[in-house]
């Protein structure tokens, strides 16, 4: 059974007290009435009943109606309670004082029932709109309270879980901007038990805590991958068939994997929906692209996948990132571009600087403005 | 014998206090008890400041019997006490002297209506509901 409406209250303040009874006549349908006998009882009334509307008198002696609406205002907090000055004169200069006091509207003597209680009607639907929109205000900050307490908890079990994302290894430098509290992207750089290093850089799809939750299931995959010292195609389809059984519909990552061979000098490079990869030689200013020929993974499961290959040699830099990089926006609205990238990478600048010129530029591009996680990894071949 | 019609109305317009009060008899009866238990003081505070030559206090109270029978729908009475309270307001006591015999015997023919009206109409005291 539906709780019964609770009937609203008016404070009624004149000093005259056959107004008071024809103002309770008027009004006593509809709501409850309480009366006040001038300005000062108003105004002491309002503290301790709270009334949701008053209707003052304007002539009252020891305290007038206008002086009672603007103390009224004064003592308000959250809510806007409203306020009808009544009046036996209609004066433009009266009205506009009144209003600028704080009243929401006037009557006007001899008082009219339907006009007064389609005013009143009119008013209370408007508090009741604030009110219920405070109630909403209220709730939403607890929720982001409790959400903020989830996500610092969520936050300490990642960073337990990935670790860093830069390892300590002299060959690898990187920039991780997650774009608010969580990254979907991560940097992972593991030891094969050959001695050399795999890395591989993922972009889990959006971003936030979602997409921070994806890159665990492959962060472990990977790992475990390296320990067992799987050769890296057959690594990348095994983390790609887990993580189909693991993510939710809709979760995918685009991600690549690179290592260098036993030799020391061919590189394999598998991209599966990550920007180009750029390498950087180190005795020219040639930049060798490997572009993305893999499905990202989590999408569906892969019998075979397509690893690229290169020669390299010592110096080499081996540039990779995420979309966050080329879709950096400036104020204009203009994206970085992987144009800027291979202009940058090209310049005529020691080797070992591209790394921070290269992330100077891209800094100094979003001037501080980020729409998604940004990872750019930078690992430098023959480096031990 | 009743009043004529237009006689009644020019006296006191009962017809448009009922309407206010969504016709309700009981609520307008209460309006002319506490009319006619306030009168006697409202008319006798004006004679005495009046009296006095206070225009101050000739002001206030005639403003506050002109509310009163505003609230009552009175008509003469209420035009009297109209050209009482601006007489107060240009501190003309001469004219406001006149104006209050006007209004002493307009004032009296009102009462007599309405305690015939309330004889006529009587209904039970409704508990009231005026809190403060």
């Amino acid at each position: 059974m539906d709780k019964p409406k609770k009937r609203m209250t008016v404070l009624v303040a004149d000093d005259e007290p056959v107004t008071r009874m024809l103002l309770f006549g008027v009004l006593e349908q509809a709501f409850d009435v309480i009366h006040a006998i001038d300005g000062q009882d108003a105004v002491e009334k309002y503290q301790k009943h709270r009334p949701d509307a008053l209707l003052l008198d304007v002539q009252m002696p020891l305290m007038d109606g206008c002086t009672a609406c603007e103390q009224v205002r004064a003592l308000e907090q959250d809510e806007r309670v409203p306020i009808v000055l009544m009046s036996a004169q209609n004066d433009e200069a009266l009205v506009l004082d009144g209003l600028a006091r704080g009243a929401d509207d006037f009557v006007f003597k001899p008082i009219n029932q339907r006009v007064l209680l389609s005013k009143l009607r009119a008013l209370l639907a408007g508090k009741s709109s604030r009110d219920t929109i405070a109630a909403q205000r209220e709730r939403l900050l607890a929720l982001q309270q409790e959400t903020a307490r989830e996500h610092f908890a969520a936050s300490a079990v990642l960073r337990n879980i990935l670790g860093r994302a830069e390892v300590d290894h002299p060959s690898i430098r990187s920039l991780m901007a997650a774009m608010n509290g969580f990254d979907g992207d991560v940097a992972l750089v593991a030891k094969l038990p050959s001695g050399n290093l795999r890395v591989m850089v993922c972009d889990v799809v959006g971003h936030g805590l979602p997409a921070a939750l994806g890159t665990i299931p492959i962060a472990v995959l990977f790992y475990s991958s390296a320990r067992q010292g799987m050769e890296l195609g057959n690594a990348v389809l095994e983390i790609n068939r887990q993580l189909c059984g693991v993510l939710p519909v809709g979760l995918f990552a685009a991600a690549a994997a690179f290592e260098v061979a036993p030799d020391g000098r061919t590189l394999r490079v598998w991209n599966a929906g990550i920007p180009d990869l750029l390498l950087r030689r180190a005795h020219t200013r040639d930049l060798v692209s490997f572009p993305s020929e893999n499905l990202p993974i989590g999408i569906a499961e892969q019998e075979t996948c397509t690893i690229a290959q290169a020669e390299v040699c010592a110096g080499d830099v081996l540039f990779a990132m995420s979309d966050g990089v080329i879709e950096a926006r400036n104020v204009d609205g203009t994206m970085f571009g992987m144009e800027r990238v291979r202009s940058v990478l090209t310049m005529d600048r020691p080797i070992p600087e591209l790394f921070d010129d290269l992330r100077s530029e891209l800094l100094h591009w979003a001037q501080g403005r980020q729409d998604d996680d940004i990872t750019l990894v930078a690992h430098t071949i023959g480096v031990s | 014998m009743s009043q004529p019609r237009t006689d009644l109305w020019r006296v006191v317009r009962l017809s448009e206090l009922l309407a206010n009060v969504s016709g309700s008899e009981q609520i307008a009866g209460m309006v002319v008890d506490e009319f006619l238990s306030h009168v006697d003081a409202q008319l006798g505070a004006v004679a005495t400041a009046l009296g006095a030559e206070d225009a101050s206090q000739l002001l206030q109270t005639a403003h506050r019997f002109k509310g009163s029978l505003a609230a009552i729908y009175a008509g003469a009475a209420l035009d009297a006490a109209r050209t009482l309270e601006a007489a107060a307001k240009r501190r003309d006591f001469p004219a406001a002297r006149a104006e209050h015999i006007s209004l002493t015997e307009r004032t009296s023919e009102l009462v007599s209506h309405l305690k015939d009206w309330r004889a006529a109409h009587p209904t039970a005291t409704k508990p009231g509901k005026l809190h403060g």
